[in-house]
């Protein structure tokens, strides 16, 4: 088995599959989470976690990795399985259970288990390392004292300080979403957010994620003049989300922190290994040239002038099921940035010659619908004719269709997915797609949007 | 994905007869071998067992041999000990979308 007693100097496992200069620093060590994952569809039951996953990615690009974690006795033999897959080596801290996320869709909110208000914090782990990742917890914390660390919050909820635990690096690059690092700062915009997290101690490297927006990359240089630099997310065909964070922070800290290249580089490869895990859900597809997905990943549109997209959903509410897949559409769609115009939600039920004009007057408004038709109901199938009669793009959620009965739909350039989480994030890079480029505001504001 | 799951459970102990007899599970392939995955297709039997190198990997090949990826779920450690007691598993191919494959597992037939 890959475990490494807490108390000894690990041995690096097999012989490397790399080649090191001095300055590199052989190992990552790695502290983050292990949790079960589970999703309803598209079907997923794996052992991850942040930290898990981290480490598997990091191992799958050839470098040696020391994992500590926290695992429930209940999947500590599973953990052995994944370190021998991977390559990793671990520290495991036992504690009662393993935590597990439950998802009905990559973009729902998971289910918990046990419930964070039912969590105990366990005894911290403690970890050093001249090349240090470290993840958010929330059974634990990683008291950390590294060289170069890369600092990956991880939080939903409350994320904290790098410090506020005692833990300490020479350099410090903190990697996190753009609601984290308003959290963490106070900060409202993305620019005072970087200097903010620039400032802490150590503070060298701050990246804001701002998901189809691309990176905000902010670097301290050695004179300690602060560059900032956007660099793009990239699009892919199929989408998984679950985990891509995971994938951008261990890639990135795999480059700058133990590779030692230029932190803008390491964004850079960090965000197209992370398109090409989201474009497959495969971990040994982390490295360049990133075409493992057998297309050429494109950049998705980082600025759109100030204009949020409108997305048309269209779809049956008639009944609870129906009514249920509407808001998660609503709800997922919001999540991507774009306004959202919902039959249902924005006119509700009504007479023909009340609800239509303002159904139609949406339609010629928005930049792409988004199309839920299972079931094929007319209404749904005349909003997507009349739609495709304009060009506007349609982006179809088609699960239990025959192929035969969609036959029109591609036939006239509709763009048919059969999983959900694919289908609104591909309609939400329609709509951006079809924003002018000038700066010119758009014709109509779009009143039931919502904000 | 109805009728997924199962999988007997995980943990210490050695497996019984019973459990490794109505083991089955649904999960995807992990480092799936681009070149072996673009011949599979969906009812493809294919063979599992643990990596011959001896990392404790529980790896599906396919009849002619080839290394099409390696196996892990929550709950993985259970299908490793059986193997491990000397019980054979298949991987039947449910789907293959792209390099995501998803299989099967389930006792071979005696």
């Amino acid at each position: 088995m890959a475990t490494v007693p807490p108390d000894t100097q690990p041995k690096l496992h097999g012989a490397p599959s790399r080649k090191t200069s001095p300055a590199e620093p052989a190992t990552l060590c790695l502290a983050g989470g292990t949790y079960v994952e589970f999703c309803d569809e598209p079907h997923w039951d794996q052992l991850f976690g942040s930290g898990l996953r981290a480490a598997a990615a990091v191992g799958s690009l050839g470098c040696d990795v020391i994992f500590s974690t926290y695992v429930g006795a209940d999947h500590a033999d599973d953990l052995d399985v994944y370190a021998d897959t991977f390559g990793i080596q671990t520290r495991k801290e036992l504690i009662e259970r393993t935590i597990r996320f439950a998802y009905s869709h990559p973009l729902a909110r998971p289910e918990i288990t046990p419930p964070l208000h039912l969590l105990r914090q366990a005894t911290p782990l403690t970890v050093e390392g001249k090349a240090v990742l470290r993840f958010g917890m929330l059974e634990g914390t990683a008291v950390v004292t590294g060289g170069r660390v890369v600092y990956d919050p991880q939080s939903t909820y409350d994320p904290v300080p790098f410090d506020a635990n005692g833990s300490c690096a020479e350099e410090l690059a903190v990697v996190a979403n753009r609601w984290e690092a308003e959290q963490l700062t106070g900060e409202s915009t993305v620019e005072a957010m970087g200097r903010a997290l620039l400032d802490w101690r150590g503070g060298t490297v701050a990246i804001i994620k701002r998901g189809a927006r691309g990176l905000s990359v902010f670097v301290r240089d050695t004179g300690g003049e602060i560059i900032e630099r956007s660099l793009p997310a990239y699009e892919t065909r199929q989408v998984w989300p679950i985990g891509s964070g995971d994938v951008f922070s261990s890639v990135f800290a795999h480059w700058w922190a133990v590779k030692c290249v230029d932190p803008f580089a390491a964004a850079e490869h960090a965000s197209r290994a992370t398109a090409c895990y989201c474009g497959s859900r495969q971990l040994q597809v982390l490295e360049a040239p990133y075409d493992a997905l057998g297309y050429e990943l494109k950049p998705l549109r980082p600025e759109l002038d100030g204009n949020r997209p409108l997305v048309y959903l269209a779809g049956p509410f008639f009944t609870t099921a129906q009514r249920w897949l509407v808001r998660e559409a609503r709800g997922a769609l919001f999540g991507q940035g774009v306004q959202v115009f919902s039959p249902f939600h924005d006119v509700g039920l009504g007479a023909a010659e009340e609800v239509i004009s303002q159904d139609i007057n949406a339609l010629d408004r928005c930049q792409a619908v988004l199309a839920l038709i299972d079931g094929a109901d007319t209404g749904t199938v005349f909003e997507v004719g009349y739609a495709r009669a304009k060009n506007i793009p349609v982006i179809a959620l088609a699960e239990g269709e025959a192929e035969e009965p969609l036959k029109m739909l591609h036939g006239t350039g509709c763009e048919v997915q059969a999983d959900f989480t694919t289908a609104v994030y591909r309609a939400a890079w329609a709509a951006a797609r079809a924003i002018p480029t000038s700066a010119e505001p758009r014709p109509h504001a779009t009143g039931n949007a919502s904000s | 994905m109805s009728g997924s799951g199962g999988g007997g459970g995980s943990g210490g102990g050695t497996p019984t007869v019973s459990d490794c007899a109505k083991l089955t599970k649904m999960t995807t392939l992990n480092s799936a071998i681009p070149k072996v995955v673009k011949t599979l297709q969906a009812d493809d039997v294919l063979a599992i067992g643990l990596d011959s190198g001896g990392s404790g990997r529980v790896e599906v090949r396919t009849k002619q041999g080839d290394l099409a990826g390696s196996i892990t779920y929550s709950g993985v450690s259970a299908l490793r000990k059986c193997i491990e007691e000397g019980w054979q598993f298949i991987a039947i191919i449910r789907s293959v979308k792209g390099g995501d494959v998803t299989v099967e597992i389930r006792p071979k037939a005696s």
